[in-house]
């Protein structure tokens, strides 16, 4: 992603170069000065400047990096690569964009999930651009770097408020459109003769449409059936002279026409397909599922799924168990003693029974029940190391001068010490998201996840009880990907953040 | 050391009681009644002979499970005639006055509340307008008002015991013919409703409570308290659904768990150690690097993937079938000897510890490479080294030993989620285990099964916790716990 992680300054690092340069200005040549601005640039470095370099060195993860964020514009950009409603809509004068209009359509994508990674596509990605470019115009500027850094933060916290404000506004504004179905309407203003056209995305499904082909012929794209109303159906014993008869019955009838799949003599077929009378089949390219939706679209609205389950759950517990253990670190003595004890209780807990127990019990659990579910149950990592760092940053001379200088604690434990003490909890927190991934996965695979939302191991459940490869495969592979860019990347981060393997 | 581990497990009794306060109210908050389908339509303010039925058998039911009780603190002494009547009117309303959810409710409450509703049972019974209301009244007090014998499930009696239960048993002859059903005369109301009034003044001492009685009603008589009550004695309770003493189903189940599990660990040691080692030696060649990038896929496989990858390859004829595809065993292995059951075990089990142990496989041989480049540049391997030492025994004996020390100590942590991840192994490969068990439990709330299975698992954890910590003391001789 284009945004480093909130980059904690290690405090002792800036030296005294105003001095030096005054020093150097008096007395010494333009040059001389030239010189030594670049080396204070350079030990302006921060700490957020030092692991990035460090990152980048390691190139699997670096590429990981960059796989998990095609990952996520996948996930962000899936409408535009699947639906059944078009771009751009003109019929007989009614132009628009059902597409746009489908985005914030309660009743087209049912799941907040995709409302907010809509509204990401919409929104969040100008919004970002227009950031990167104030970056780009802050690098020009002539702020010295660390007052840069906290404006660009700033600017960055005020557009992710925007962002959420939105959201938050559309999430309660926004209703259900009415159910329309743009490819058959296309089809039947054809055969009538309207003036209509239409552009759709490159795949014309999406991740609820069912009814084409079947388990057992999963790539099929030329079993069609004629059907005229339920009157009369167009076989595969059927002869060109059949289909002349039949479309002259449509003809006669007004030409509405319903056009479903079933083997056919591919003569006619071509006969009909010239007269645009036939449905074709968009491509299944990885097949379909037991309820024949199509594979590769679910994967891909999975994404988004998987991804923010991951994330949301991670955020739920990285905040309960900072907040706890810096509590814990921070004061110490019977406030230390009662939150270990909370974490020894949790700890002992035997995680994923009471994960699946809570899932089961929730009559329907929706996916926010289930990032709750992961967030509560899974604080006590974060919470401990946050709980470690304190106890060794505390009793430090910036902590003291903080205090000596009468800062209010929350100040003190939220501004100068957390920065400081997050770098581990990043880390557990890039490998907390990939395993939340797997035990979403793990809960709809026994059937306890939300059976609402296109999981991949919904698929994966349905490929263990039909034995269909493809079923068992693709989300297999999607889930396995996933987890393994997260994986690299939490190493990398891991190895970055360790002094030891500086070079 | 001693001191130590003895102050660890007397810590581990608050620890423990905590969690049983957590799983305890995890489940008995959770929506879903246990048994609420064997009570009937809502027909109930009609009175059929049958409903009533009905209705005394739920009663029993929830009673011999506590369902009856409210979960962690009673306050029902203090329950209102205002409560009850709401409930009462609720449960007879017509139509669509009520929702359908709230009936039910009501009619829960009314079983729930049972001796406690009987004072305001008695005077909404005598002072209702409500005929269907009074008459319902009637019929909860002859279900609420019977009396339990005592030891009723067996135990030797004494005389006076006995004695008691027969003036109970025939307190409740008596009482349950206190009802009236919608045909009958307003006489036979009259006296009725005269019968509770006298049986109710001659019984009213057991309903004056005194503030002791109160305090104990309050923290004692709930599901909590007489759930400990009985794990105290190691009852974990009968299942809902065979009722049969859950314990002793878990156990059963554990050996099929404890094979998988433990075979995993073996297994996962067996192998890890030496490839680590191994590679640590090697580090930085071809094979290393190699192993690396394997071990680190094989981690990010999730394994239920693996294990439906690996069913749907070897056991179901896509494209093989040479393994079994569910169980523990076969299901006929009377007439096998003990060599053949062991074999047919042995393929039974492969696919499950397959999956079971690969992932643990790469972490630890990871742990094991980490652990032996750490100190493999010490000074003490160099002087093993000098003082010529072939390199074998400096690997095994001088570094490995120390290297080893972390891996060693994961043992403990192992365990328990090796237990916990087997669900979803044992759910895909049929394998009877603990896992499957608190599945299905689940699946048929059957609380009693699900809150056995879980705190099992919570002691094993906590040993495993203090197993670990004692680990470190054990193969470290510098660290100490006084």
């Amino acid at each position: 992603m284009s945004d480093t992680p909130d980059t904690p300054e290690v405090p002792a690092s800036g030296h005294a170069t105003g001095k030096v340069r005054a020093l150097a200005a008096d007395s010494m040549g333009a040059e001389m000065e030239a010189l030594l601005a670049k080396e204070a640039e350079d030990s302006d470095l921060t700490y957020g400047d030092i692991v990035w370099t460090q990152f980048k060195k390691n190139k699997v993860a670096y590429f990981a990096l960059w796989g998990l964020g095609a990952l996520i514009l996948t996930a962000v950009f899936a409408p535009v690569i699947a639906s059944t409603r078009p771009f751009w809509w003109s019929l007989e004068g009614e132009t628009g964009s059902p597409w746009l209009r489908s985005l914030f359509d309660t009743n087209f994508f049912e799941n907040p999930v995709d409302l907010f990674f809509n509204l990401g596509m919409v929104l969040g990605l100008p919004l970002l651009l227009v950031w990167l470019a104030r970056v780009r115009q802050h690098m020009r500027g002539r702020l010295k770097k660390r007052a840069r850094r906290t404006k660009m933060l700033r600017e960055f916290q005020g557009t992710v408020v925007i962002f959420m404000v939105t959201y938050l506004a559309l999430f309660f504004a926004l209703d259900g459109a009415e159910y329309r179905q743009y490819t058959a309407e296309e089809r039947t203003a054809r055969i009538e003769g309207k003036d209509v056209s239409a552009i759709y995305p490159p795949i014309r499904i999406d991740a609820r449409t069912t009814g084409f082909g079947s388990l057992e012929r999963p790539r099929s794209t030329t079993e069609v059936r004629v059907t005229l109303s339920g009157k009369r159906a167009l076989k595969s014993t059927d002869t060109e002279a059949d289909l002349a008869a039949l479309l002259n019955t449509v003809a006669e009838a007004g030409g509405a026409l319903e056009i479903r799949k079933l083997d056919a003599d591919p003569a006619v077929l071509a006969r009909a397909q010239e007269a645009n009378y036939l449905k074709v089949d968009p491509p299944h390219v990885l097949g379909v599922d037991q309820s024949t939706r199509d594979v590769l679209v679910r994967l891909l609205f999975g994404t988004r799924i998987s991804l923010s389950i991951g994330v949301i759950a991670v955020s739920i517990y990285v905040t309960i168990g900072i907040i706890l253990g810096a509590l814990a670190g921070f004061f110490g003595g019977r406030v230390d003693l009662t939150i270990q004890r909370l974490i020894e209780i949790t700890m002992a807990l035997p995680t994923f029974f009471v994960i699946i127990t809570l899932a089961a019990f929730l009559e329907e659990p929706s996916i926010f029940h289930i990032m709750l579910i992961i967030g509560l149950v899974r604080w006590t990592g974060v919470a401990r190391l946050t709980r470690g760092e304190f106890l060794r940053l505390r009793n430090q001379e910036f902590v003291l001068a903080a205090t000596a200088l009468g800062y209010p604690t929350r100040r003190i434990i939220f501004e100068h010490i957390l920065p400081n003490a997050i770098a581990p909890v990043l880390v557990s927190a890039t490998f907390g998201v990939a395993s939340a991934i797997l035990l979403e996965a793990t809960l709809s695979f026994l059937g306890l996840g939300d059976l609402s939302a296109p999981s991949w191991g919904q698929t994966l459940r349905e490929g263990y009880g039909s034995g269909a490869w493809h079923l068992i495969l693709a989300p297999g592979f999607a889930i396995f990907v996933t987890v393994s860019l997260l994986n690299l990347v939490g190493e990398g981060l891991r190895d970055a953040l360790d002094p030891k393997l500086r070079k | 050391m001693g001191v130590y581990i003895i102050k660890r497990i007397l810590l581990m009794i608050p620890t423990f009681f905590a969690i049983s306060l957590i799983v305890f109210v995890i489940l008995n908050f959770a929506p879903g009644n246990p048994g609420a389908q064997s009570l009937g339509a809502d027909n109930l303010g009609q009175s059929s002979q049958l409903a009533g039925q009905q209705q005394e058998s739920y009663r029993l039911f929830k009673e011999q499970f506590n369902l009856d009780k409210p979960v962690l603190v009673n306050t029902r002494f203090a329950l209102s005639d205002k409560t009850i009547r709401r409930a009462l009117q609720d449960v007879v309303a017509r139509g669509d006055e009520v929702e359908a959810k709230r009936k039910i409710n009501a009619r829960e409450e009314l079983i729930d509340w049972g001796n406690y509703a009987i004072p305001g049972l008695v005077r909404i019974l005598n002072d209702d307008e409500n005929r269907d209301v009074r008459q319902l009244a009637a019929q909860t007090l002859s279900i609420s008002a019977q009396r339990v014998l005592i030891k009723q499930y067996g135990g030797k009696l004494t005389d006076e015991e006995r004695e008691l239960n027969r003036a109970i048993v025939n307190e409740n002859e008596e009482i349950r013919r206190h009802v009236y059903g919608p045909k009958d005369t307003a006489e036979r109301e009259a006296a009725v409703q005269r019968a509770w009034l006298k049986w109710f003044q001659e019984h009213e001492e057991r309903w004056t409570w005194s503030g002791s009685d109160r305090v104990k009603i309050f923290l004692f008589d709930t599901r909590f308290a007489k759930y400990w009550g009985n794990l105290a004695r190691l009852d974990l309770g009968l299942s809902h659904v065979d009722k049969r003493p859950v314990l002793g189903k878990v156990l059963s189940k554990l050996k099929y768990s404890i094979t998988i599990s433990f075979t995993s660990v073996i297994l996962i040691y067996l192998v890890s150690v030496p490839l680590g080692i191994w590679s640590a030696v090697n580090q930085n060649s071809l094979p290393d690097r190699v192993l690396t990038v394997v071990l680190f896929m094989l981690y990010s496989l999730p394994s239920f993937f693996v294990g439906v990858f690996l069913l749907n390859l070897l056991t179901r004829g896509t494209p093989w079938q040479v393994l079994p595809t569910t169980g523990f065993a076969s299901i006929d292995t009377s007439h096998f000897t003990a060599l053949d059951y062991l074999g047919d075990v042995f393929w039974h089990v492969l696919l499950p510890i397959i999956c079971l142990s690969y992932a643990g496989l790469a972490v630890l041989s990871r742990y094991a490479r980490t652990g032996l480049l750490d100190v493999i540049r010490a000074d003490y391997i160099r002087t093993a080294r000098a003082k010529g030492l072939p390199e074998w025994v400096v690997i095994i004996k001088h570094a490995a030993r120390n290297g080893m020390i972390p891996i060693l100590t994961l043992l403990a942590t192992l365990l328990p989620t090796l237990i916990g991840g087997s669900v979803v192994i044992e759910v895909i490969f049929g394998i009877p285990g603990m896992g499957l068990y608190v599945f299905e439990s689940i699946g048929v709330r059957d609380y009693n099964a699900v809150m056995a299975v879980l705190l099992i698992s919570s002691v094993l954890t906590l040993v495993g916790m203090l197993l670990s910590d004692l680990s470190y003391a054990l193969v470290d001789p510098r660290i100490t716990f006084d």
